[in-house]
């Protein structure tokens, strides 16, 4: 599929259309406010201006009343309405200018107002005036020239039209505001339904990949229980008629035909055991084995162990010694696991070694800041040359020539100590092995006193009732994905000082979205979706830190590591390993 | 000596019948057999064997479906089951217990072993 930063091109797509979608329709939801904030503002500003007027004008009528009175009456007390309607208006027409300059549309309607009020106003004062000066005929001439009526009929005209303007635009406002409104909800409505859709689509990518891991990981489950169930199947049959020939072979006294079916039934007994354990390593590698960690006295658990060896160290006359360190007090692992771990060491030493001694020696120590317990398993036997040491812990890697002659080859399955090593590491430690060739071999299963949370299931966790935390100590550090952008940051940050001149290299199936978020926290990558390629691109870039995804194709995760550790220029690099949450999670060397 | 014990054996596969069942016979058992888990409980109900070894695998009505319609027929409800089982993997184990199994044995059967569980579930010696 086409891919851009590790995802499919439509669905980049879809994202891109949302969130260009989001963005213009915030950007016309607020343009659409701010002009509706503007409609609302020139409307209030116009019914400002009416009112204004309306002063005005009740000013001038007053100023009028007061003239008319005084011109009548000669009482000085009538001119008090006249002197304030003078002593306002000035301050009335300087508000009505203001207004007037802030609409363009109706400035000089307004500006009209004001010029007819001042004349009116000029009117009455010229009057008052001349009566003031006793000059009454005067005044009443200019009362009854009809000049001021005329005015007052020009002002309430032009108010009246004015007023008439305001109300249809206020009707024309409102229809506007209301407009505006509706297209605002609509596009916020849009702009929701955008996002929506945007959460639903990552939320089913999210969704979708997650059920295809879990998928993948039952598919895997129930083929090796069908694996199992097939294989088995066909050996009940042969070993049973192998059995049953043996019985009426016994009783008809065949000896021979007795000694051939021994050998059937003992090679169908020797595949039986190897397709367990083959299933078993698988089992581990496929990551299905659950760590259930209990708390346990160790004591009783090496006590058990002895029991079960005896007889086998005894079949070959060897002699079997316990050595249980002090303080060996309890553990919090799986016990289940540590105990076929010894059983696969000790019942190793005995096949190898004949009328000599084994000894398990127990012992906590203290080492890396942690607390272990040492189970060592040595023997007297023909120990291991230095050549065969390296492909010691391989599957089916049984030296041959070390093989006691008296052993017949269905004894061992070459199975067992690359389970042992994967079940300890499983817990967290690992196997050693310290040997002389003649003298014999120490096989040490180290282990932590407690497992370390992370090593083992979810599952695993809740029925040891205990909460899971992040994961310290595996490679350089094992983080759980989904991993955070800041998670990854200092995770990298711990164990690598960021040499400008040194890339990351980033091993998965999932490494270009892994490679871009360390991109974008401004380091250089180089991508490698296989173990393989990784290793060639690790000869080839020579890396400052690796980030390994345990689940990949082909050669998993903790295979690459291991590959890694055995270059030369590859056992001091800095390995930060991505696991999944909730899966069981594999140690690393 | 008392009369036979009646196994009524339950496997599919042919070669696994013919085998167990021979083998048992050779013992002095007296054998039912049944191919499918329908076949099984027809079987038991008309039959009354004293003792039932039940494939869990099976088609059509599988051993624990089986085995918890026995458990709930009173005809039936009294009669012992021995689960076989050839899957190594997962609570087998556990889900046969569940649904009323009286032992468990994973295949390849040790026959002796079987022996000694047949008597102990019976409670009779052959």
């Amino acid at each position: 599929m086409l891919q851009w930063r590790g995802r499919p091109v439509d669905e980049v797509g879809y994202v891109l259309i949302g969130a260009l979608a989001l963005m213009l329709g915030t950007g016309a939801i607020y343009l659409n406010w701010q002009q509706a904030q503007r409609t609302s503002l020139q409307a209030s500003q116009t019914r400002q201006s009416v009112g204004t007027i309306r002063q005005l004008l009740v000013m001038l009528y007053r100023g009028e009343a007061g003239q008319r009175g005084f011109l009548l009456t000669e009482e000085k007390g009538y001119l008090v309405p006249y002197e304030e309607a003078a002593e306002q208006l000035p301050k009335i027409l300087e508000r009505l200018n203001l207004l007037a300059q802030q609409q363009p549309a109706v400035r000089e309607r307004v500006r009209e107002i004001g010029r007819l009020a001042r004349a009116k106003m000029g009117e009455l004062q010229t009057a008052v005036e001349l009566l003031k000066e006793g000059d009454l005929a005067a005044a009443e001439l200019l009362v009854r020239s009809n000049f001021g009526k005329q005015t007052m009929d020009q002002l309430v005209g032009k108010l009246t039209e004015l007023e008439k303007r305001v109300f249809v635009s206020e009707e024309e406002f409102s229809a506007e505001l209301q407009e505006q409104m509706r297209r605002s909800a609509a596009l916020t409505v849009i702009c929701c339904l955008a996002l929506f859709a945007l959460f639903a689509i990552e939320n089913r990518r999210v969704t979708n990949r997650k059920l295809a891991a879990e998928k993948a990981s039952e598919v895997k489950g129930a083929f090796l229980a069908s694996m199992s169930h097939e294989l088995r199947t066909p050996l009940n049959v042969i070993i049973g008629y192998a059995q049953m020939q043996q019985e009426e072979a016994e009783e008809a006294s065949r000896a021979g035909d007795l000694v051939d079916l021994k050998r059937i039934e003992s090679a169908a007994k020797h595949l039986l055991v190897l397709i367990n354990e083959v299933l078993e390593l698988s089992k581990i590698e496929a990551g299905r084995l659950d760590v259930i960690p209990t708390e346990f006295v160790v004591e009783e658990l090496v006590r058990e162990v002895t029991g079960l060896v005896e007889p086998l160290a005894k079949r070959q006359e060897n002699g079997l010694t316990v050595e249980l360190g002090p303080g060996a007090g309890r553990m919090f692992s799986d016990a289940t696991r540590i105990k076929q771990g010894l059983l696969n060491l000790t019942s190793n030493a005995a096949k190898f070694t004949a009328k000599g001694t084994i000894t398990l020696r127990v012992s906590r120590v203290w080492r890396q800041n942690r607390d272990w317990i040492d189970f060592a398993v040595t023997d007297t036997g023909p120990g291991i040359r230095k050549d065969d040491l390296a492909r010691l812990f391989e599957p089916f890697s049984q030296v041959d020539e070390q093989r006691p002659k008296q052993v017949g080859r269905q004894e061992g399955t070459g199975l067992g100590l690359a389970i042992t090593r994967r079940l300890c590491r499983l817990l967290g430690g690992d196997v050693v092995v310290e040997t002389a060739v003649g003298k014999g071999s120490t096989f040490t299963m180290q282990l932590p006193v407690e497992v370390t949370p992370g090593y083992f299931s979810s599952k695993g966790l809740e029925q040891a009732g205990r909460s899971l935390a992040v994961a310290p100590g595996v490679g350089e550090e094992m983080l759980m994905k989904p991993v955070s952008d800041e998670i990854l940051r200092a995770a990298i940050s711990r164990h690598w000082a960021g040499d400008p001149s040194e890339v990351i290299l980033v091993v998965g199936g999932e490494s270009s979205t892994v490679a871009g978020a360390i991109g974008r926290l401004g380091w250089r990558t180089v991508e490698a979706a296989e173990g393989l390629d990784g290793l060639v691109q690790f000869g080839a870039e020579r890396p400052g830190l690796v980030v390994a995804d345990l689940e990949m194709v082909g050669m998993d995760g903790l295979e690459f590591v291991r590959q890694l550790r055995l270059r030369t220029d590859g056992r001091t690099v800095p390995v930060v390993v991505l696991s999944e949450a909730g899966k069981t999670n594999r140690g690393i060397v | 000596m008392s009369e036979a014990l009646k196994i009524l054996l339950v496997e599919d596969h042919e070669l696994n019948r013919d085998m167990l069942s021979r083998r048992l016979m050779k013992r002095g058992f007296t054998v039912l057999l049944a191919e499918d888990g329908q076949q099984a409980i027809i079987t038991a109900a008309q039959q009354q064997p004293d003792v039932i070894l039940m494939d869990m695998s099976l088609p059509v009505l599988d051993g624990w479906e089986a085995t918890r319609l026995l458990r709930q027929s009173a005809r039936t409800e009294k009669i012992p089951v021995i689960a076989l089982t050839a899957h190594a993997l997962g609570n087998e184990q556990e889900r046969a217990l569940e649904a009323g199994c009286a032992a468990f044995e994973t295949k390849p059967v040790d026959f002796e072993k079987l022996l000694g569980v047949i008597a102990q579930v019976t409670g009779r010696e052959q």
